[in-house]
């Protein structure tokens, strides 16, 4: 061998040395790297960090060589990118929806056949075909390629690329890219707003009748994209539509018809009829029109047994029911205890135990429901006074359970006509508060009631602690170690404990509301806060039953039984009167509101009468312009709610939850959402807010506008913003032209989204073709499209708590 | 006839002029055809590298396997003159082929590679391997242009070394010869005059090997410097030494041709002991690095 054959081989092998001792003496493998990573990824150390089969051995990566799972190394990529389970697939969409969208292409090219594709693009369809590339999963080096260098933009592909697969083979948007399919408009606007008669009626009328009121301007005065350059976004109500738009949400404005949601009602029945036929209701007034609200009807469904009485009585006419069955009869029977069980529920037990039970049966996941939110917060104290005044007895009832008879007692009220339908008692309140947390009422533990006391009394007895003197919302405020006046024995035994209670005893942070709760004290020698406090709730189901109360009262000082601030003395009375006359209103009528509502006041005691009247109309508000800033009132047999303020937790806490209900499962839910969306329901939250029907028969009330993150699966991305300086005088107007007389509003008659009536023109390829082609600015597919109908998300750290 | 002799000389003129000027002419086309033929596959290639990439596939993949079939084309060229099967001519076509492939490993390797400094240690080795080798057959084929601007050169160094030395000799001889005066009159020493020339300039310039580099580019100046000394001296000898010096300066105009000669064959002795060598370890960096690629791979080649 020639000497200079022999030094190549001699390098040759000095060569194949060299790596060898590299292999064997390098402490990790990057050495082996064709090139730096990108910025993004220059953290990574590990190769198998990436590179799925290789392992972190000296020779580990020798693995890779032999054959295993294809995407090994684009599963690697899933463990810090979250990506859907379609990433791999084109586009990372389903088949179905390629399909979709390649004959929505071929449709369009139809009309306007392409020119033919470009000799690159022959070459690479008949040379390298892309069908055998895409009939296996896409890995993500297939278009993101590392070891580039640190400032190598991994998401860049070519137009070319993007023509390899496409039917229409076009490399850029000035050559021939399709006519804009109904560009930008896929669905009708979430917010019904209808630009046209605002521009052209709304906004003249309110700058005539109120120059103080701004009239946007400019386009810009509503919409920007600042916050998200992805959709030019809508201000928020309080900066647009509120000046005009904020009193209709809490009905100020509103002529006829109830501001508030009639949340829970005590349901009107035919009482005359029960009675009749002995139907064994228990206490019930008669006065009561309310309607078997849909609330009130989810919330009794919140059972099976109740939703089995929901059904039987749905057709049937409540409020006359002299031709009802036996058996329609037992429904309404079963749906009053059902009535009285979900009030004593709220009043005695936890809200959010009701609650949870209403999300159950709705079938809602766990978490998609707040109960805060569907509650509004509404305090214990109204339901408790609603349940007082309704039926003062219910904790009597509830503890004898449906079907006993009450029996009279000297201060219990008296049977009415009917064998079975008993009057409310007035002055029960205190009981059933304490009853709510305690036990039966302390009447009911007279020895002359121990006899009758059912075993369900028993079961509802209190438990044994301390006597509590005097309990308010469950706490105990007087004990009995507390000092106690000393009133005399007599006094000690007919009334309750909690009248004894020492005046001043509760902190006056204490006192607020408590006149709803506690009984009536001995009134001799007790402060008016003491007074106030003790006010007894008097109701009654009808005269008779207020004459009855007026004779067992009458062992009882009356001042024991009112309270002098919401029941004023006859003088304090006629000093009101007085008042109102001067102002030229009409003078407080003797007769209580309840009386009106129906005579359930005790009509035979005027100073109640006198201080229901006060009570209601004190101020001269009723309750539901009390409300006029939001929130609960009691009215007649309903506790109202009304909403007084865009985004009202409750309003949309339950639409959306009632709008995921399905065709077919609880009509009651459904009910709901079509009585808030109605056109003159409260709130008027569906006067703007879109409701979008779906297949399954949910629905979606849009309460958003579009945003960019409600839009993940969008191929096309634009940005308003680099655009603004083009545009010139005509300014928006150049792409967006306000088309008049379309049916926009009538779009909204139906559900589906895509049925739409846009008031403004489709974008036209031509105008973006004004500036978007050769020479000019960018025209490649990127500019405009994204790759990822999901965009996989960038790394979140996944930091664990330290914990011991 | 002087007419009819006018022309005919003319026409004899006219006829090698244009008998050269139709030699030369397909010799040109030929060489840009040559030269388009080679444009258009370094453009073809791109194109077909384009279309690679536009099918989702990994550009790197094909220009890398063009890379390789082509030096393993380079490779088998080396290995059939090992074997010493090739006949003269089929040698000299697939010299050519050789050349002509090899030039055409530079664009493959720019697709390859990126026009781009290398930023990895076996990346540096790979980059700096290949330039070798390609620098070294890019010397290596541009020998023969270089030798054709000498065609008196010779085949072989020890060819060489006996023709340098005879022209020593014969310069020696030629020297020593003392030429018969022409007349009876004492002429001055013009024998010593050139024998001081020899001992002092010439006899160094044909003793030793001069200069390759200055050779291989062509540079006169020591050759220019003795041919004008020898001019200077011719005009005071009488004829028959100067018929002497014309001797000795056709003597020195060999010497330089045979100088170029040797430092031709010098310098292809010496890219032949880079290019072979550097193609061997770039041979054992190519398996290496093509293990580690496909060990590495992912996403679609």
């Amino acid at each position: 061998m020639p000497p200079r054959d022999r030094f190549a081989v001699l390098i040759a092998l000095a060569t194949t040395l060299a790596l060898i001792a590299m292999l064997g003496l390098a402490k990790s493998q990057w050495f082996l790297m064709p090139g730096p990573l990108s910025s993004a990824h220059a953290g990574i150390k590990a190769c198998s960090s990436c590179h799925g089969k290789a392992a972190d051995r000296r020779l580990g990566w020798l693995h890779g060589l032999i054959a295993g799972d294809p995407i090994a190394d684009s599963k690697q990529c899933s463990r810090c990118h979250r990506m859907p389970d379609t990433a791999l697939d084109p586009h990372g969409a389903t088949a179905d929806a390629l399909k979709q969208s390649t004959a929505r292409m071929q449709k369009a090219l139809a009309a306007v056949p392409p020119p033919p594709p470009s000799a690159l693009a022959k070459l690479q369809g008949f040379a390298f075909p892309t069908a055998p590339v895409m009939a296996q999963s896409l890995a993500c080096a297939t278009c993101h390629k590392e070891h580039r260098s640190t400032d190598a933009k991994l998401t860049a592909i070519s137009s070319d690329q993007c023509a390899a697969c496409h039917v229409a083979k076009f490399n850029s948007f000035g050559a021939a890219h399709p006519a804009f399919d109904g560009y930008p408009f896929r669905r009708r606007t979430r917010l019904v707003y209808d630009h046209a008669a605002h521009f052209t009626k709304h906004y003249p009328e309110v700058a005539k009748k109120n120059p103080a009121v701004a009239i946007p301007a400019t386009c810009s005065a509503c919409h920007n994209d600042r916050n998200d350059r992805r959709v030019m976004a809508v201000e928020p109500f309080e900066k647009t539509c509120a000046a005009c738009h904020g009193r209709q949400i809490s009905g100020v404005d509103r002529v006829s018809g109830p501001k508030g949601i009639a949340f829970l009602t005590l349901p009107g029945l035919d009482v005359q009829s029960l009675q009749k036929r002995n139907v064994p209701i228990g206490e019930w007034p008669a006065e009561s029109e309310e309607p078997l609200t849909a609330f009130m009807k989810v919330l009794i469904g919140r059972s099976a047994a109740g939703r089995t009485t929901l059904q039987a009585v749905d057709r049937l006419n409540l409020q006359d029911l002299s031709a009802a069955t036996d058996d329609q009869l037992k429904a309404v029977n079963d749906l009053a205890w059902e009535t009285k069980r979900l009030l004593f529920a709220l009043t005695s037990g936890k809200v959010s135990d009701v609650f949870a039970d209403v999300a159950k049966s709705l079938s809602l996941e766990a978490g998609a429901i707040d109960v805060a939110a569907l509650t509004a917060g509404m305090p214990r104290d109204v339901v408790l006074a609603a349940q007082h005044r309704w039926l003062p007895n219910l904790t009597a009832e509830m503890a004898q359970g449906p079907g006993a008879k009450n029996k009279p007692s000297a201060s219990q009220p008296i049977e009415t006509a009917g064998p079975t339908i008993t009057a409310p008692e007035p002055d029960v309140h205190s009981a059933s508060t304490e009853a709510a947390s305690q036990g039966p009422p302390p009447q009911q533990q007279r020895p002359e009631d121990d006899a009758g006391q059912p075993p369900a009394a028993a079961a509802a007895a209190p438990r044994k602690e301390q006597p509590c003197l005097m309990r308010v919302l469950g706490q105990c405020l007087v004990t009995k170690s507390s000092p106690e006046p000393d009133t005399g024995a007599e006094q000690k035994d007919r009334d309750p404990p909690v009248a004894q209670a020492k005046p001043g005893a509760v902190p006056p942070a204490m006192r607020a509301g408590l006149g709803e709760l506690q009984g009536a004290g001995p009134g001799s020698g007790e402060s008016r806060d003491q007074r106030r406090i003790e006010h007894p709730f008097r109701v009654a189901a009808d005269d008779t039953t207020s004459a009855k109360t007026s004779e067992s009262s009458a062992a009882t000082p009356k001042a024991d039984k009112s309270d002098d601030l919401l029941f004023p003395t006859a003088e304090e009375l006629r000093d009101m009167n007085a008042r109102l006359a001067a102002q030229g209103r009409k003078p407080a009528d003797a007769a209580p509101p309840a009386a009106r509502e129906g005579g359930s006041v005790n009509a035979s005691d005027p100073q109640a009468k006198a201080a229901d009247e006060a009570s209601d109309e004190a101020g001269d508000v009723d309750a539901e312009t009390w409300a006029d800033h939001g929130g609960w009132y009691q009215q007649d047999y309903s506790i109202f709610y009304r909403p007084a303020e865009h985004d009202d937790r409750f309003m949309s806490t339950w639409l959306s939850a009632t709008a995921a209900i399905p065709n077919g499962r609880s009509s009651a839910a459904r009910a709901i959402f079509d009585g808030l969306t109605a056109k003159d329901a409260p709130g008027a939250c569906a006067k703007c807010h879109s409701v979008d029907q779906h297949e399954n028969g949910t629905r979606t009330i849009n309460f958003s506008p579009l945003k960019a993150a409600a839009k993940p699966s969008s191929l096309t991305r634009f940005a308003h913003e680099p655009h603004f300086g083009t545009v010139g005088d005509k300014g928006c107007l150049t792409c967006h032209a306000l088309q008049q007389g379309r049916p926009y509003l009538k779009s909204y008659e139906q559900g589906d989204p895509q049925t739409l009536a846009p008031q403004f023109g489709l974008v036209k390829k031509e105008v973006c073709q004004t500036c978007h082609r050769a020479g000019k600015a960018r025209s490649d597919c990127l500019l405009c499209h994204d790759y990822h109908v999901s965009r996989p998300v960038s790394p979140i750290t996944g930091t664990k708590n330290a914990t011991d | 006839m002087a007419a009819l002799g006018a022309w005919g000389t003319m026409s004899i003129a006219e006829g090698k002029q244009q008998r050269r000027r139709t030699r030369r002419r397909p010799r040109h086309l030929g060489r840009a055809l040559l030269l388009a033929t080679g444009f258009a596959a370094v453009g073809g290639f791109f194109w077909i590298v384009s279309a690679y990439e536009a099918g989702l596939r990994d550009p790197r993949y094909l220009d890398g396997w063009v890379l390789v079939c082509v030096m393993a084309l380079q490779l088998s060229y080396h290995v059939a003159l090992k074997a010493r099967r090739l006949s003269p001519d089929l040698s000299r076509r697939w010299r050519a082929l050789h050349i002509a492939s090899g030039v055409l490993l530079i664009p493959a390797f720019i697709s390859h590679a990126g026009v781009a400094l290398p930023d990895a240690i076996f990346e540096w080795a790979l980059w700096g391997a290949f330039i070798a080798v390609v620098l070294s057959g890019i010397l290596g084929a541009s020998l023969p242009a270089l030798q054709r601007r000498n065609p008196a050169a010779a085949a072989t160094s020890e060819g060489l070394a006996i023709r340098r030395a005879e022209l020593a000799r014969t310069l020696h001889e030629l020297v020593t010869e003392t030429p018969q005066p022409q007349t009876g009159l004492p002429a001055p020493p013009y024998q010593s005059w050139i024998a001081d020339l020899y001992r002092l300039r010439l006899q160094k310039h044909f003793g030793s090997q001069r200069n390759a580099v200055l050779q291989l580019l062509s540079v006169k100046r020591s050759f220019s410097a003795l041919t004008e000394e020898i001019d200077d001296l011719s005009r005071y000898v009488d004829p028959a030494h100067r018929r002497q010096l014309d001797k000795i300066k056709l003597l020195l105009v060999d010497r330089r041709r045979l100088d170029a000669e040797l430092a031709f064959l010098s310098l292809s002795r010496c890219w032949q002991s880079i290019h072979v060598p550097m193609s061997y370890a770039l041979v054992v960096l190519i398996v290496f690095h093509i293990i580690v690629v496909y060990a590495f791979s992912s996403g679609s080649w």
